[in-house]
């Protein structure tokens, strides 16, 4: 296989799949790069959605979710393909 | 410059024979291979370009289009892949024929293929071919939020294959933003050939 090579991405998992949109929303606005994906398997939440960026999306990511607009369940950094 | 014939076959062979003489040529080395129909064109069309090879064709008759491949240089890796491509049968097909997974709730269907496509690329093995059709020509046009998983897919050597007629219908000819086109013959023999095919 060419090109495939797992990459390290910032996991935020969520209670419910309405606030894994509020985020994918907010980041939008906030013009955060990242995606909804489907909960990798190696993490638990309650929710089928997280929100996958690249780590360097750390600081924004963070304070956002510190800003308490949106309540998050768990924040982990995955390899990901 | 090696010179066959595959007037008379049927599809997938002018493919198949293609294939197999490229594998023992080098690079910059010409093959022409002669087809009786346009679908073979277009495969072989495909071939050349999945193969970084030069593509030229002729049509010199009604029933005769002579078609020039030029060896580009094969990577270790797309050699391998091409060996295996030579292969009749393949692997996995995923079909995807909405722009929605399941039914009910349009906004949850959206996020539901959004996240099963995403899925498919986390997957050890990927498929060997995806094939979009009806609303599914959505993923694969315009600025679609699938672009990336698709291409993604397609440089690891998923074909990524769109109805011509769907996107016609649609009016999205010109917005082809991943893989190529197909038609519903070729639809039809890959998921008659596939190990298995997967409709989410």
């Amino acid at each position: 296989m060419l090109n495939r090579q797992k990459k390290t991405r910032l996991i935020v998992t969520f209670a419910s799949v309405t606030e894994a949109m509020q985020m994918e929303e907010t980041c939008k606005k906030a013009n955060i790069n990242g995606r909804l994906i489907p909960t990798p398997k190696e993490l638990s939440g309650g929710c089928g959605l997280a929100w996958s960026c690249a780590p360097e999306e750390e600081a924004p990511v963070m304070a956002l979710l510190n800003s308490n607009e949106i309540h998050f369940t768990q924040v982990s950094l995955l390899e990901l393909f | 410059m090696k010179q066959i014939s595959a007037l008379g076959d049927v599809c997938p062979l002018p493919v198949v024979k293609a294939k197999k003489a490229l594998l023992e040529m080098n690079k910059g080395d010409m093959l022409v291979i002669l087809v009786d129909n346009e679908i073979a064109v277009e495969n072989l069309k495909r071939l050349a370009s999945s193969q970084k090879s030069g593509f030229d064709v002729v049509k010199q008759s009604e029933k005769v289009f002579r078609v020039a491949i030029t060896r580009g240089e094969p990577l270790k890796e797309q050699a391998e892949n091409f060996a295996q491509a030579s292969v009749p049968t393949n692997g996995t097909v995923v079909v995807i024929a909405s722009n929605k997974m399941g039914e009910g709730d349009d906004k949850l269907g959206a996020i539901l293929m959004k996240s099963f496509v995403f899925a498919l690329t986390q997957f050890e093995e990927l498929p060997c071919a995806i094939l979009l059709y009806n609303s599914g020509v959505f993923l694969s046009t315009g600025d679609s939020e699938y672009l990336e998983d698709l291409k993604k897919m397609e440089a690891c050597g998923t074909e990524v294959l769109t109805c011509g007629m769907c996107l016609s219908f649609y009016g999205l000819e010109k917005e082809l933003a991943v893989g190529g086109v197909t038609n519903m013959y070729s639809i039809v023999e890959k998921m008659a050939t596939a190990r298995k095919v997967i409709r989410p």
